[in-house]
């Protein structure tokens, strides 16, 4: 009897510690805030949510810049909560920390559709009063983009790190067949037949990943067009997608490869060619066979020289309660965007909204990269940028039954167009 | 109670109301719809896509795994030497992740630089593409399989150790050996372990997720998805977390009336010894 109270007992005090646990973890920031407000000598932990994660290019300059700003600020500590964009998994935990009232003291994110999301929980800091408090700061942004990523009319990401999305091309298999470099579609087309009669991936893509969609479409209809989500006018671009299935352009197993497998298909000189983003440039330019061009004119196309480019995240702050959490956060972010930070990014590829210290490293790829954007006559960002997330995700899938001839294009526009309107 | 409530009930009964709810993005704002996600569940042929191959995991898991798992232990039961070895080796896919046994099979079945077609390539045959329309469910269910055999094996293992030598010996002074033993005795006497296995089996199998998602993430033209990867993609890809809590309810449902009905099936009176 004495055993059985005992068992009940202990097993009582095992629950409240472990409620106890439970509630101490939960209510840890809040205790932490408190406590750095009573005591400005007690350390400042600031949790940073960015994309610099798994396998992004920059993310040996970010553990760089983390280590030397902790170096630099004693009495901070950074928290990294960076999560890869792979799967949606920084888009899901930024949502449901938004959501939970839980965000990251400082984040690296989408902006866009996304800044609309992040605006709902009242909790972001709008730039203006900061860079009217320091106007040496904001001198470094470029004005012109810093208007582009405004939303309504406010600034709530600070742009940082550009993109653009490029044909890449292996200049040494296209000598090798005597091939010119694919600069109009016919050539595209050309290398493609030669290609695939040779035994040789015409072009590295999964057929899950949205970049060779975004090209053609663009390509298709220009930069105006491309603005009316799931217009009837993108149904020729899709089908082209059929056309180059028909030819053999893509791998053998493209319906299920992934895009780093796509990428390494290119990249070990398996594919002639690859269209996607910079973001890939910073590996791809230790070989100087690669070049870069925008995707060709498709025929009766409108988007001749444009490209996919543009500044689709940027740093985010918290607003904090806490003046010395804040001023923390603050000076964080004036680390990452400073010249000499900006500029060890910019060594691994990239365009910058700041000034950057110049680096001698640059690659060839890398300048020609920049080169095309600077020579390109209009910019556009991705489709995903303003449409609905369950739209675009059943958009992407249905490129796959239009290449394997199981859907038209104007099905999928059409069921696009259904779920982007259900939740606008 | 209170964790059981906190940790199960609570977030069940949440899911429930959310099926019921137009909840995009994560955001705080959920609009109730009625039977609306259910109208669309019905008519998403993704939906009845995953459920046959839901089905067909279920039934692979019953017979695969679970039976696979008796015929391995009544193997290794009967031998005299080596007992230790072959529990180990069978038992051994149990410990590593789903994760990672997920990772392997999809560089086994890679096109470029998998296993299988450098063993074609060895054998002077031609390359095949291996994760198809038509293929793809089948051969997610091999990592799957080989991944759970083992459990179900040491389960039986356990379940035989515990019937009584007396009676082998009695049917042995009654010339019955081998095959007949486990038969006539070894099996009847395990009804009810089979009876839990049988359940155990079917409950994991509507569980699958990790390795189906990571091999063929339900594709190629959704042909290998599952109720829980269409479930994730539409939460977390689609972000659409009231449609998704709807085929979560859904999944729940058909594990509640599986598992009823195949409890009604195998169960008899206890066994005793």
């Amino acid at each position: 009897m004495r055993k059985k109270v005992a068992s009940k007992t202990t097993a009582l005090v095992l629950i409240f510690v472990v409620f106890a646990a439970l509630m101490a973890a939960c209510g840890g920031s809040k205790q932490e805030e408190n406590g750095a407000s009573e005591s400005k000598t007690k350390e400042i932990t600031l949790r940073v949510a960015t994309s610099f994660a798994g396998s992004d290019p920059w993310v040996p300059a970010w553990t760089e810049a983390i280590k030397q700003f902790q170096e630099e600020n004693k009495g901070i500590k950074i928290t990294d909560e960076s999560t890869p964009v792979n799967q949606e998994a920084l888009r899901t935990k930024v949502k449901a920390d938004a959501a939970t009232g839980n965000l990251a003291d400082v984040m690296f994110y989408f902006n866009g559709s996304e800044t609309a999301i992040l605006t709902e929980s009242k909790e972001i800091v709008s730039w203006e009063d900061e860079f009217a408090k320091d106007p040496d700061w904001a001198k470094q942004f470029n004005s012109g983009i810093i208007e582009k990523v405004k939303y309504e009319g406010k600034l709530y990401s600070l742009p940082y790190i550009g993109f653009y999305e490029g044909l890449f091309w292996n200049k040494e298999l296209f000598d090798q067949y005597q091939l010119e470099a694919p600069t109009t579609y016919d050539a595209f087309i050309k290398a493609i037949d030669t290609f695939a009669a040779n035994n040789i991936v015409p072009f590295a893509t999964s057929l899950t990943t949205p970049y060779l969609q975004e090209a053609l479409v663009l390509s298709q209809v220009g930069p105006e067009g491309q603005q009316k989500a799931y217009d009837p006018s993108w149904a020729p671009a899709l089908a082209i997608f059929k056309e180059l299935n028909d030819k053999k352009a893509f791998p053998k197993d493209a319906l299920t490869l992934d895009d780093e497998k796509a990428q390494s298909l290119f990249a070990g000189g398996k594919a002639g060619m690859m269209f996607n983003g910079s973001w890939t440039a910073a590996g791809l330019s230790t070989n100087p066979a690669f070049q870069i061009t925008p995707f060709p004119l498709v025929p009766g196309g409108k988007g001749e020289n444009m490209i996919v480019s543009g500044f689709g995240s940027g740093w985010y702050m918290k607003k904090n309660t806490d003046q010395a959490k804040y001023d923390a956060a603050l000076a964080f972010v004036k680390f990452m965007t400073s010249p000499e930070t900006a500029g060890k990014f910019a060594a691994i590829g990239g365009t910058y909204a700041v000034d950057t210290q110049q680096s001698s490293s640059t690659a060839q790829l890398l300048i020609d990269g920049n080169k095309m954007v600077s020579e390109a006559k209009d910019f556009v960002m991705p489709i995903d940028s303003y449409v609905s997330r369950e739209s675009y995700t059943e958009f992407l899938k249905g490129i796959a039954y239009v290449s394997a001839g199981r859907k038209t294009a104007e099905e999928i526009l059409d069921e696009a167009t259904k779920l982007n309107n259900r939740n606008k | 109670m209170l964790l059981l409530f906190t940790f199960l009930l609570y977030p069940l009964v949440q899911s429930v109301y959310y099926s019921f709810t137009e909840w995009y993005n994560f955001s705080n704002t959920k609009t109730f719809i009625g039977f609306g996600n259910y109208n669309q569940l019905i008519h998403d042929p993704v939906v009845w896509i995953a459920l046959k191959n839901t089905f067909i995991l279920v039934i692979g898991a019953v017979f695969l795994q679970a039976g696979g798992g008796l015929v391995l232990a009544l193997l290794t039961d009967s031998i005299k030497r080596g007992f230790k070895f072959f529990r180990t080796v069978f038992f051994f896919p149990i410990v590593i992740s789903g994760t990672a046994i997920g990772l392997m099979f999809s560089l086994i079945y890679n096109y470029d630089y998998g296993l299988l077609n450098a063993i074609m390539r060895g054998l002077g045959l031609s390359e095949q593409i291996w994760l198809t329309e038509k293929s793809a469910i089948y051969l997610v269910l091999i990592p799957i399989l080989w991944q759970y055999v083992g459990f179900y094996f040491v389960i039986f293992l356990t379940g035989m150790s515990k019937i009584p030598e007396d009676i082998y010996e009695s049917a042995m002074l009654d010339g019955i050996t081998g095959i007949r033993k486990s038969i006539y005795i070894t099996l009847p006497l395990l009804r009810d372990v089979i009876a839990s296995c049988l359940t155990l089996a079917t409950a994991g199998a509507l569980k699958v997720f990790d390795v189906v998602y990571i091999v063929t993430k339900g594709g190629p033209l959704n042909s290998s998805e599952l109720l829980s990867t269409y479930m994730y993609t539409k939460a977390f890809n689609g972000q659409n977390a009231g449609y998704a809590s709807t085929i979560v309810i859904a999944m729940m449902i058909l594990g509640i009336v599986i598992t009823v009905v195949l409890n009604k099936l195998v169960k008899k009176e206890a066994v005793s010894y």
